[in-house]
């Protein structure tokens, strides 16, 4: 088994040589004695191409995406997509990280790896992030006329105790009641 | 030997509630963990068919439905069309913290509380109750069933 930093080091150059100004940084967390999880920062134009790349990495593809998921930082760009995706070959995994702008599509991996439609379908029903060429592209959690993405900074944690709209169309007229005892805020 | 006093008297509504009463159907209604429960009450160790229980998969079998769990505004549609495709006289046990009042659960995706959405007659505390807890429910709604007695009910 070759030594960890030099396997990851040499992907990490084998992507600046192919594409130069894609990886604005790298991170290197140090779990035990190696340096062993490596996480990239790459804009999002080369996103997939990075992400194509990877897979098919000569040395050992990475072929297996462990998952995919976003964090809303609240910054500028807002959101930031992560994928964690490994080399079953080589034993390594590396973490993709890309800041995306708010409203901004996202190209889709599922025809890299099949098992990003589930995590796709959830970032985007948890942050409203849209994915280009996704074959079945609709909410996965929440119904489906769900108003709003619930894990944005912004979504009321508690939804509208007063109106809610979701159980007033879906219900008879007249059935929703207001419940009888007062949670404190 | 020949029966001796082979006639009993009472009144119509009497025998109606005891019938009710001895053969509640149970719509089976698990969300969540309470369900385990409500199958360990309904299994060998507890019994649920010697109160004449026997849990039925058609709402238009059943007399009572258990809501047994969280029960989320998705759920929340489907609960209220099983409910009203039951047919009268019916009954609702609310089994749970989290049925009864939402437990912690106090978030944009949870119903406060199932009696927001369908009357409830009995509230079982627990989370989850404990087998014991919900036959002392289905106790006390029998108890209840037997009160209300009447043929309209």
């Amino acid at each position: 088994m070759p030594d960890t930093g030099n396997v990851m080091a040499r992907t990490v150059e084998y992507l600046r040589e192919l594409y130069p100004s894609a990886i604005t940084e790298v991170e290197r967390l140090r779990l035990g004695r190696v340096r062993r999880d490596w996480t990239i920062s790459v804009k999002q134009f080369y996103a997939y191409r990075i992400l194509k790349a990877l897979k098919d990495y000569p040395e050992g593809n990475y072929d297996f995406l462990v998952f995919a998921t976003a964090v809303d930082t609240q910054k500028n760009p807002r959101f930031k997509l992560i994928y964690l995706i490994r080399s079953i070959k080589m034993a390594r995994q590396i973490t993709v990280e890309v800041p995306v702008a708010d409203d901004l599509p996202v190209e889709s991996v599922y025809e890299l790896w099949h098992a990003a439609d589930f995590d796709e379908r959830e970032i985007y029903d948890m942050y409203g992030i849209v994915f280009n060429g996704h074959p079945n592209f609709k909410r996965i959690l929440m119904p489906e006329d769900w108003e709003g993405f619930p894990l944005r900074k912004d979504y009321p944690l508690k939804g509208n105790q007063f109106s809610n709209t979701y159980l007033d169309r879906k219900l008879p007229e007249g059935q929703l009641k207001q419940s009888k005892h007062v949670r404190m805020p | 030997m020949a029966i001796e006093n082979a006639f009993i008297t009472t009144k119509l509504d009497k025998l109606v509630s005891w019938g009710r009463r001895s053969s509640l159907w149970p719509m089976t209604f698990g969300l969540a963990c309470c369900a385990i429960e409500m199958m360990s009450t309904g299994a060998s160790r507890f019994d649920l068919d010697r109160f004449g229980i026997i849990f039925r998969a058609s709402p238009r079998h059943s007399d009572v439905i258990i809501i047994a769990g969280t029960l989320t505004k998705k759920m929340a549609v489907a609960a209220r069309k099983v409910y009203d495709q039951m047919p009268n006289p019916k009954w609702v046990i609310s089994m749970g913290s989290c049925s009864n009042t939402g437990g912690p659960y106090d978030t944009y995706s949870v119903v406060q509380g199932v009696d927001t959405i369908i009357p409830v007659d009995v509230y079982v505390p627990g989370c989850p109750p404990s087998p014991q807890g919900l036959m002392y429910g289905i106790l006390q709604l029998q108890k209840k069933i037997k009160e209300e007695g009447s043929l309209n009910a």
